[in-house]
């Protein structure tokens, strides 16, 4: 009506126009910077990474607890004050999730090398999970939309997953076509036989943790070992680098330079390697390897619970092996495998192949840390004339093994199996606990805003995880 | 049009008034310009009684109108000093000619269309050129502070362009990223108002938020539109309101330049107390622990100490800030051209050493009529702002702070010693800082460049139709560049870092909207008028950010990427498109009744396809009931003058943040790792079936005005629901995400805004306005989602008094303040209780308080009510103007106090070495009496062990301590100018001078206890916000300017 047939001509035009191209014009809602089709390679290293990066937060608290760290300046942490590792929970949730999206897209591409190598990993995060907040949600989890508030399931329940998690793995590993073979992935790189080993030693470790249970098989653990590491060179464990720096490495940084404190060993720890126990009264020479002495050529470490000593205190340096730029973080190594063999054997009462693996384990130990060969032959012929066989007990094998395993999140799983019977050991000092040893980790905070009708209540702790009770469940 | 405000307006009745058809009516026309010649466009003049006959002004400001003769003409929004109007013509004697005072008369609504004050049903608040450019250093949004209700303004902190923050009638998002502040638009154009924070560390520095682009100087007006009432014309980036800033135009038919010049000086405002008894150290003892040098400021008493002496640490280590700002314009008009230009340079030295900011800033606006048909305009706008920065510590990484460590600092160390005979940095102990050494090497370079170009063309064909076509395009960068210096190899120095660091972000930011607009009014005359908008409106948006960060350098000192042996890059990308249609209906009867409806439909880019369209409608009617005969005829107009009731509902969509819809894979941050890519999955679940978000509200409004417009007010209340909120719900990190975007939970606000305005003494060359503004808002959260209550706000959990978040909580207030408190006595024992701050302490059996580690809601951050108070006085040819600002209510985290008793300076812990007996009940319900020592290790009297003291062990972990009412009364600035006459006419070269002396931010009174409480730990672009501390703090300031036209 008001427009002239000349401009109602212009208007149709502009609206046909328009309409064409209005669609694409507004299809734009696609994130440039990231992908919604990742490569399962891609995927894989970011979860291997991810991993270790896991052992090394664990380790800056649980190491607290293993008493082979403690805090500069007493802090509650190392006084048993509620600690919840929030971040912890989320990377390795975040981890796992990455992990469970592997073994969904290898099923896609028929690629099972990539579900094998993704269901170690799966296994051994699940292991670290639950070893710190015992139950944790699993079988509901990694769903997204269709569940997001995931139930928890029972310590029992994660340990059963674990071990079937493994066994799949290495029948996937078993097969002989993957569309996508396995790559270049920052652990064992593509061989397939590396990742079975992994994969036989973690059953032997989480199937000897449960060494209070009636379950508890020594027979087979012991086939699994047999299956499994044979050397230090078997050693799953990520190399970091120049410039991509070991953590460890990164808290001996923020000692000297940026007023982080961190790093400084434990009085418990530096006395056992000094060799003020009841086996060997001689200095470890692994020692010189983890830290550097005093003023004064002696060592001397902090007690938990209380402010360093005045005298001087050791810490991580430079120079200690674990803390070298491109030492590695050891996820497990051959020589924890040695020891859960003694364990096993010990309990299987074949004595003479527990004292072997002891020996062995002490030993590739000592290799790892680059411990000179005559220093290993005398430390080693000490402990021979102390210890027999036959005189070998469970917690010797355990106060080794807890040296062999500096650093590394299983020492408290071994510590709190052991009920913290070390010599010497006591609980720290102004212990937010008392006497009472701790046993666990409190759920995240997180988890109890948005997923607070699953989350498990009344727990303390200092109530003992369900493998540690004994013969708890069966 | 409100510069019509200024004191004096010459009236200017011109040419002749020749008799008319009709016996008494006679054709009067007329010229209206301001005292300095300028015409005055779009002024409503109307004949008293029969407001039918009006007309407005054009653009020379001439009129006509044919009036019965001897009737008095109205001049809408006239001047407020009735006495400078003259009358002159034959007719002169005959007519009379009234001002009314309407303060506002005319306001900017969508697309930059002017509307008539009494033509609005929605509410709206105007600031005129006048007290834009009052004489003083206010931002925009500072001057909007004192003159509308409904806007809550906060200043960051007192750097030099420290952001502020505005938000209208209350947050109606819940996303913690959502953006709550109001939609800014400048010339009918959206203007980007983003406070960047840019990359992770760059949080630590203080940023400015982008409409500080715009120099006040070259704006004519603002008009504030709060709510969702503007929005169904401005579409879905306004549901937060709309704030329209007019720039200024040529208007006088000669050339006219004005040059201003301004010099101000600031100084931090408000000083904490710390205490100068105890000397640094730990224990009683000068060291801490075993270590050889000192940490916090539990050692010794000062006059135990040969020499001990203490320092006004915090007084000291601030500087006098420096403002030169010079702005010269050139402004004029042909027959069919005007033109505006202007240039203006600033250059702004911070209160903290090293602290600068630079601003360039050039302007044109260009208007040319082709024919009487066809007109173009181009307004331009350009600016450059360099800033040099300092970390000041308001993110979680506090070593790095220059203001966290000045918090550390004991006052028994002089603080302004902080180099070594090196130069290297002087330290009192090996975890911190110096903050001095921080400031001068820690450094941050910007520079935003900015352009802002709006082209347009009028064309109309016919007297009653109007086609609009406008291109507007916002476009900047903002390069930033930092170095952390690493060391210097030099014996015994402390390095700011192991290896150094060097940072650089490059922002783009481009923005391009198109709108075309065709205007029916179809009836224009006699007592029932239509007119008719419809348009279309095409936005397109890009951002891209990059960020290389660089560690680790071979040659020692060369901070240069090229030189990093660490080098990461990140970046961050969006593209935001959307259609829109629209169109609004408006009708008036016989200058009674006016009504208005609008609807619009948006097709936006960041939801699913199957959602991307939507259509929301508004409507609204006012009416005028003092033009009702009865009403006329019988009250007198000297008193009661003018009524006005209207009421409106709006609906606004909101679409969603980009890429919200999909799930993702990133780059793991550390990786390339080994030669190796990393992907890992987003945190974000994104839902394919968004749909948009919904806000409802609804206002009615009250506008009076008695005794020929000395005093009008204005009521408004509303209420908005805004539900299908599209929020990032919190999951369990166990479902393979941390939050999940979807569409759920609901808020509502609902408040009352009341201004009024007064002139109490009209004389000839005395006069006194007063302004109030009184607003209330009240806030509520009405759901989450399924199983969700509470949605903990980022960069909230780190504080040193303990835990403390800012927290979403179904059923409650926006923005509550969680954390630890005091355990309080509870016959059951109850520990699940909310906090209950009046209860009896519970003592525990060794006399202490209990810290309650549960987090329960311990403030709010919101003001109950605000009330900006402004006043003006003439006398001759001075002024005097000053601003109150009263807030009261909104508690805000005291973080300075918080590191002060953690650190033993606080004034609170000068009874360390008494004795206390707690008032509170044991758990057994008796009242405590025993006696405790307050200091640290053993008590000299008993021999019991304290170990840290209730300072280090209670105090500072109960995070009620320092969570207080910020509520306060300030002299927000005070003017005085002098602008006197110039006599001696066109022969003299100068037109007008005026001289203005200012003063801001010099008296406060608060029971604030910390800095200046209007500061925030996070920028104005975050919704966390109550979180007061380590950021520079609020400045007053003591200015001179002065103006110049010729």
């Amino acid at each position: 009506m008001f427009l002239t047939l000349h401009k109602k001509f212009i208007v149709v035009l502009w609206l046909f126009l328009f309409a064409t191209s209005c669609e694409e014009f507004l299809d734009v809602n696609t994130d440039p910077d990231k992908t919604q089709q990742p490569s399962l390679n891609a995927l894989l290293a970011s979860s291997v990474y991810n991993t270790s990066q896991v052992q090394a937060e664990v380790a800056k608290v649980t190491c607290l607890y293993a008493q082979h760290l403690a805090s500069p300046n007493a802090s509650e942490t190392d006084r048993y004050g509620p600690e919840r590792l929030e971040p912890v929970w989320s990377m390795i949730y975040n981890t796992m999730t990455d992990l469970h999206d592997i073994i969904l897209f290898s099923q896609e591409y028929n690629s099972p090398h990539y579900s094998g190598v993704a269901k170690i990993l799966l296994a051994f995060n699940l292991g670290c999970a639950t070893d710190l907040w015992g139950d944790i949600p699993y079988t509901e989890a990694f769903s997204g939309e269709q569940n997001l508030q995931p139930a928890y399931d029972s310590q029992q329940i994660i340990y059963e997953e674990i071990i079937r998690l493994l066994n799949e793995a290495v029948a996937d590993l078993n097969k002989s076509y993957s569309k996508y073979p396995l790559q270049h992935c920052l652990l064992f790189d593509e061989n397939r036989k590396q990742w079975k080993k992994f994969s036989y030693a973690l059953m032997a470790r989480y199937l000897n943790h449960l060494s209070k249970k009636r379950s508890y098989q020594p027979d087979v653990i012991l086939q699994y070992v047999d299956s499994s590491f044979t050397s230090n060179d078997d050693d799953a464990q990520l190399f970091y680098m120049e410039g991509q720096e070991n953590p460890w490495k990164q808290v001996v940084d923020g000692l000297y330079d940026m007023g982080i404190l961190g790093g400084y060993l434990s009085q418990q720890f530096i006395s056992s390697m000094k060799g003020e126990t009841k086996e060997i009264h001689d200095l470890d020479p692994r020692l010189k390897y983890i830290t550097d002495t005093i003023a004064g050529g002696d060592y001397a470490g902090t007690r938990n619970g209380e402010p360093p000593p005045k005298d001087g205190f050791c810490t991580l340096t430079y120079n200690s092996w674990y803390a070298l730029p491109e030492a590695p973080v050891l996820l497990m190594t051959f020589s924890e495998l040695k020891f859960i063999e003694a364990e096993v054997a010990f309990y299987a009462q074949d004595n003479e192949r527990a004292f072997k693996a002891y020996i062995n384990g002490i030993e590739a130990h000592m290799i790892k840390l680059g411990v000179k060969d005559n220093e290993r032959a005398v430390f080693i012929s000490r402990i021979l004339s102390n210890i027999s066989a036959s005189s070998l007990s469970v917690r010797d094998i355990l106060l080794q093994k807890w040296i062999a395993l500096f650093l590394n999140p299983e020492a408290w799983t071994d510590v709190r199996r052991n009920n913290y019977q070390y010599p010497g050991m006591q609980p720290p000092a102004n212990s937010f606990l008392g006497d009472t040893y701790i046993q666990r980790i409190l759920y995240p905070e997180s988890e109890m805003l948005t997923n607070r009708k699953n989350i498990p209540t009344g727990v303390s702790r200092a109530d003992e995880l369900w493998w540690n009770v004994n013969n708890g469940a069966q | 049009m409100s510069f019509l405000m200024k004191g004096f307006i010459c009236f200017l009745l011109l040419t002749s008034v020749f008799p008319s058809f009709s016996q008494n009516r006679v054709l009067i026309q007329g010229n209206i310009t301001d005292k300095h010649n300028n015409p005055i466009e779009n002024l409503r003049v109307y004949v008293k009684n029969a407001a039918q006959i009006s007309t407005l002004t054009g653009k020379n400001g001439e009129f006509e109108l044919r009036a019965p003769e001897g009737s008095t003409i109205v001049l809408s929004g006239g001047p407020m000093i009735s006495k400078y109007i003259t009358l002159r013509g034959s007719h002169a004697d005959n007519m009379k000619v009234i001002v009314e005072n309407a303060v506002k008369p005319v306001y900017i609504s969508a697309f930059n269309i002017k509307k008539e004050s009494r033509n609005s049903c929605h509410t709206y608040y105007t600031v005129s050129e006048e007290e834009m450019n009052r004489g003083n250093q206010k931002s925009i949004l500072r001057t909007l502070q004192g003159k509308s209700p409904g806007l809550y303004v906060s200043g960051s902190g007192g750097a030099p362009g420290h952001s502020i923050r505005v938000i209208m009638r209350g947050e109606n998002s819940l996303n913690v990223s959502a953006d709550n502040q109001p939609l800014i638009v400048v010339d009918g154009i959206p203007f980007n108002n983003y406070t960047d924070p840019g990359f992770g560390s760059s949080e630590n520095f203080a940023f400015s938020n982008r409409l500080s682009d715009i120099d006040p100087m070259n704006v004519k007006s603002v008009s504030v539109m709060p709510g969702a009432s503007a929005s169904a014309l401005y579409g879905i980036k306004a549901a937060n309101g709309v704030i329209h800033i007019t720039t200024k135009k040529g208007r006088t038919s000669k050339p006219e330049f004005q040059y201003t010049n301004r010099l101000s000086f600031e100084k931090v405002s408000t000083f904490p107390e710390q205490q100068k008894t105890y000397m640094a150290g730990w224990y009683g003892k000068p060291n801490y622990l075993s270590y050889d040098f000192p940490f916090h400021a539990y050692g010794p008493r000062g006059d135990t100490v040969q020499g001990a002496k203490f320092y006004d640490n915090l007084q000291n280590f601030f500087q006098k800030g420096a403002k030169v700002y010079n702005h010269l314009s050139m402004s004029g008009k042909t027959e069919k051209t005007s033109y505006y230009g202007a240039v203006s340079h600033s250059t702004h030295h911070g209160v903290i050493h090293k602290t600068k900011q630079q601003g360039l800033n050039i302007k044109l606006n260009l208007n040319y009529d082709i024919s009487d048909k066809i007109s173009l305009f181009s307004y331009n706008h350009f600016n450059l702002k360099k800033g040099n920065r300092v970390p000041e510590g308001n993110n979680s990484e506090i070593e790095s702070g220059v203001i966290s460590q000045l918090l550390y600092f004991p006052t028994s160390i002089d603080v302004t010693d902080y180099k070594k005979d090196d130069g290297t940095m002087k330290i009192y102990t090996p975890w911190l800082d110096h903050p001095l050494y921080v400031a001068e090497k820690h450094t941050l370079d910007d520079e935003v460049n900015r352009w802002f170009n709006t082209f347009g063309v009028q064309y109309s064909p016919l007297s009653w139709l109007q086609f609009d076509f406008k291109y507007g395009r916002d476009y900047y960068t903002d390069v930033r560049e930092r170095v952390l210096p690493g060391p210097e190899n030099i014996a015994r120095e402390n390095p700011l870092s192991a290896d150094g660091e060097t940072e650089q972000t490059n922002i783009s930011f481009h923005h391009q909207t198109t709108y075309l607009l065709a205007t029916f009014n179809p009836v224009t005359s006699g007592r029932f008028r239509l007119k008719c908008i419809t348009g279309n409106e095409i936005q397109k948006k890009r951002y891209v950010a990059s960020n290389i960060l660089g560690r680790d350098f071979d040659i020692p000192g060369f901070y240069h990427i090229d030189n990093a042996s660490e080098i990461y890059v990140r970046n961050n990308t969006f593209k935001q498109r959307s259609v829109s249609f629209f169109g609004n209906v408006s009708f008036s009867w016989s200058d009674m009744v006016y009504g208005e409806i609008t609807g619009r439909n948006d097709f936006s880019s960041t939801l699913p396809k199957q959602n991307r369209s939507f259509f929301y409608p508004s409507a609204g009617a006012a009416f005028v009931f003092s033009e009702i005969p009865f009403i006329r005829d019988n009250v007198s107009e000297n008193f009661f003058t003018y009524g006005k009731i209207k009421a409106s509902v709006s609906m606004v969509g909101k679409d969603a943040e980009p890429y919200r819809t999909g799930i993702y894979y990133r780059r793991h941050p550390d990786f390339p790792f080994n030669n190796q890519q990393g992907f890992t999955k987003s945190d974000n679940l994104g839902s394919g079936h968004l749909k948009p978000e919904t806000t409802i509200s609804k206002e009615t409004g009250l506008e009076l005005r008695f005794l020929q417009n000395r005093l009008t007010t204005h009521l408004t209340l509303y209420h908005s629901v805004s539900k299908d909120l599209i929020i990032d719900v919190p999951v369990s990190h166990t479902s393979g995400f941390q939050t999940f975007t979807t569409n759920s939970g609901s808020i509502e606000n609902k408040g009352v805004e009341c201004l009024l305005n007064f002139r109490p003494v009209n004389r000839n060359t005395i006069s006194w306005d007063i302004s109030v503004n009184l607003s209330k808002n009240r806030n509520k959260i009405l759901s989450i989602a399924d199983g969700i209550d509470r949605i903990i706000m980022p960069g909230t959990s780190y504080s040193y008094g303990g835990p403390l978040y800012v927290i979403l909580e179904e059923g409650k207030s926006y923005g509550g303040i969680y954390g630890t408190s005091y355990r309080r006595y509870h016959p059951t024992g109850n520990q699940n209780e909310a906090f209950r701050e009046d209860a009896p302490l519970l003592i525990d059996e060794s006399g202490f308080p209990v810290l309650d580690q549960n987090i329960k809601r311990i403030g709010n951050i919101s003001p109950d009510w605000l009330c900006g108070i402004q006043n003006e006085l003439r006398f001759h040819n001075f002024s005097l103007s000053f601003l109150l600002d009263i807030k009261n209510g909104g508690d805000i985290y005291n973080q300075a106090e918080a590191f002060f008793v953690a650190q033993g300076t606080s004034t609170k812990t000068l009874n360390r070495d008494r004795y206390k007996i707690f008032e509170g009940m044991h758990s057994d319900g008796s009242p405590n009496t025993s006696q405790v020592y307050l200091g640290q290790g053993t008590d000299p009297k008993t021999g019991n062990n304290y170990g840290d003291g209730y300072y280090r062990n209670i105090h500072r972990k109960v995070a009620e301590n320092f969570v207080e009412d910020a509520s306060w009364l300030r002299l927000r600035d005070i003017t005085l100018s002098w602008s006197p006459k110039i006599t001696g006419q066109k022969s003299l070269f100068l037109k007008h001078i005026d001289v203005a002396v200012s003063a801001g931010n010099i008296l406060l009174w608060t029971n604030f206890s910390g800095f200046d409480p209007e500061s925030s730990q996070y920028g104005a672009g975050s919704n966390t916000q109550g979180f007061q501390g380590r950021v520079t703090p609020a400045v007053s300031y003591v200015s001179l300017q002065t103006s110049v036209n010729f």
